[in-house]
């Protein structure tokens, strides 16, 4: 039965192909796009270099202090002082490193100027990410004990400073003043919030600020690695437990603390929405359904506009198979089948648009370092959507045609 | 066999009521092969279609084998009509799309048959009318004669007890006309098929067992 749906369908493509054409073209154009918002989403959101535990992550990148009123407040990220000092106290996690948000530096190289984006980091950052490491190593515990002033940095910054692939461990990198010893060079970071890109890494305690001021709010995050993400609900109560302890000394004007911990899925939906609240992940991901489902609307009912004219052309078929025995859920089905075929063979053209699209996005350095993929993921919602494309856009005139009467549909009249 | 008893059709617009059948009574027998006659626009086709469970009587009752229809379904319908009916149409009405094979597969699609089963049947049945060698052209590249010869396949591979012909010789001229005749009168006498054929062609009804003669949506004789 599949077998002549399939050979049918075929057949029908062949028949009109300015029809055919036009659906193909509303398709493939509707489903590429969607594809690469859904692979850009999942590329922000999948574990991938250099956090091969994202998933498993989350960020304590958010801090309020307000004054008793609630009239006056700031909100920023963390401050080191909060993070060292009572994030890291926490038991349920598996690891909690520190890092800084980026920092503008500049360095100078041959009479010509270089704007390094430097993070502070503590040692543990470096055994929760996994950066590859292409010469030396990174910084470790007794490194920063010993007040050293060493530096992990990308390729590309080697190569912009020291020149392309140079053997630069052990060689001084100068950034606003201050000299390092490069320690390590890592291959380049894509740009992914909250993220663990840098030109440049330092250790924390050789920054210039005043560490040991008990500050809560400042210009850190704390990157906390669960066992697994099902401890994520135990490890944000253990976190508000531990923040509704602080007291802030009453000298401060602010007083009242409040901290969060978000996923990588949070952060993304609060970037996207600029919401804050706790249903911003339902927010973010109900207008992005919402959205595709409004951007499918318009090919649809193109789709089905085309269908009802192919009823047309196809009515004495119907007639035919009625007189011989189909039942109108039969026709129906065929209907619908058919539709899913021509959508599946758009939504091939699309994947393949999609993925000339994601090559260009890279090749063009438009978000740098990223390795956009296609992955299975990506691949089995593409294909869902195809169906349920398909589905939506075949249900309508399949509906029609499945109620024609017999005799007029022979007859070739539409009723 | 095949039973209709007090038949009427009204094609009801909002300004004028058209009778299309009026007071139709009669009855074929099994393995008959009766042919109804009659000017265009009598009524013929529309008691074929009424026959043929393709179309709703306004009064009356249709009957085959005693069985009524007024509780089918519109699966129940279509079930029957797969299992007991066979059409044949004046235009062919053959899918284009679909080979000569594909084509007189299609009533055995709507059963539960293997597909090496269904291409041994739909074989046969080309054989059968003489087109064993075609089976993997397309409609568009046969004569009318031969398109209609594929229609009689498909309207007996399922095996029907009943054949239901609309003008099968309407389209042809008298060579193929012939042919098509001689298949037809070769499934009434070899497989006992009882049919039941609309033509204008008063030759041909008389090489059938009896004539019905419609004028005006009725009975004349």
């Amino acid at each position: 039965m599949l077998r002549n749906y399939i050979k049918i369908a075929w057949k029908v493509l062949g028949r009109n192909k300015f029809f055919t054409f036009v659906s193909l073209f509303g398709i493939s154009f509707t489903l590429a796009v969607l594809i690469v918002i859904i692979s850009l989403l999942d590329n922000m959101l999948r574990p991938s270099y250099p956090e091969p535990n994202r998933d498993r992550s989350l960020y304590a990148n958010r801090v309020r202090l307000q004054n008793e009123e609630r009239n006056s407040s700031t909100i920023s990220s963390a401050g080191f002082y909060f993070l060292q000092e009572h994030v890291k106290n926490l038991k349920t996690p598996e690891k909690i490193g520190i890092i800084s948000n980026g920092t503008a530096t500049n360095t100078f190289v041959g009479g010509r100027k270089l704007r390094l984006e430097l993070k502070y980091t503590d040692d543990v950052i470096w055994e929760i990410y996994d950066h590859e490491f292409i010469e030396g190593k990174a910084y470790n515990n007794s490194n920063i004990s010993n007040n050293e002033y060493v530096a992990i940095i990308t390729e590309e910054t080697r190569d912009d400073y020291f020149g392309e692939g140079q053997q630069v461990v052990g060689k001084t990198i100068i950034t606003d003043n201050t000299s390092y010893r490069v320690i390590g060079v890592i291959k380049n970071v894509p740009s992914i919030p909250p993220g663990p890109e840098a030109d440049i890494f330092v250790p924390y305690n050789t920054s210039k600020s005043d560490l040991s001021r008990k500050q809560y709010v400042g210009g850190y995050i704390g990157v906390i690695l669960a066992h697994h993400k099902r401890d994520f609900p135990k490890i944000k109560e253990e976190f508000q437990e531990m923040v509704d302890k602080i007291e802030i000394p009453a000298d401060n004007n602010l007083t009242v603390l409040t901290a969060w911990v978000f996923s990588q899925k949070e952060i993304i939906s609060h970037l996207a929405t600029r919401e804050t609240n706790e249903n911003s992940v339902i927010i973010f991901f109900s207008l992005l359904i919402g959205g595709m489902l409004l951007f499918m609307l318009l090919p649809t009912l193109n789709l089905v506009n085309i269908n009802v004219s192919r009823i047309m052309e196809r009515a004495s078929e119907i007639g035919v198979r009625k007189a011989f025995g189909a039942t109108s859920g039969t026709l129906a089905i065929q209907f619908i089948v058919e539709n899913i075929i021509l959508t599946l063979i758009g939504g091939l053209i699309g994947l393949g648009l999609a993925f000339g699209i994601l090559i260009f996005i890279q090749n063009a350095d438009l978000i740098s370092y990223t390795n956009f993929s296609i992955n299975y993921k990506v691949f089995f919602i593409a294909i869902l959507l195809c169906v349920v494309f398909g589905f939506l856009s075949g249900v309508l005139p399949a509906i029609r045609m499945s109620r024609m009467q017999v005799v007029n549909a022979i007859k070739g009249e539409i009723k | 066999m095949i039973q209709l008893e007090n038949i009427e059709k009204v094609y009801q617009t909002k300004t004028i009521e058209t009778v299309a059948l009026n007071n139709i009574n009669l009855k074929v027998a099994k393995s008959e092969f009766v042919s109804v006659m009659g000017p265009s626009g009598c009524g013929k086709s529309t008691m074929l279609n009424i026959m043929g469970l393709l179309d709703l009587p306004t009064q009356g009752q249709v009957k085959i084998d005693g069985q009524g229809f007024e509780s089918f379904s519109d699966k129940a319908l279509a079930q029957f009509r797969n299992q007991t009916l066979g059409f044949i149409f004046q235009s062919y009405h053959l899918i284009n799309d679909l080979s000569v094979i594909d084509n007189v597969e299609l009533p055995l699609l709507y059963r539960k048959v293997t597909r090496k089963e269904r291409k041994r049947l739909a074989s046969e049945a080309l054989e059968k009318v003489g087109l064993g060698n075609r089976m993997r052209h397309f409609p568009t590249q046969l004569s009318g004669g031969q398109k209609q010869r594929v229609a009689i396949a498909r309207a007996i591979v399922g095996r029907p007890k009943i054949i239901l012909a609309d003008e099968p010789t309407g389209n042809l001229d008298s060579v193929m006309g012939n042919e098509v005749m001689d298949i037809l009168l070769k499934l009434n006498e070899v497989d006992h098929s009882t049919i039941v054929m609309v033509t204008h062609d008063e030759t041909m009804a008389r090489k059938t067992h009896r004539l019905v003669r419609l004028f005006d949506g009725t009975q004349v004789n």
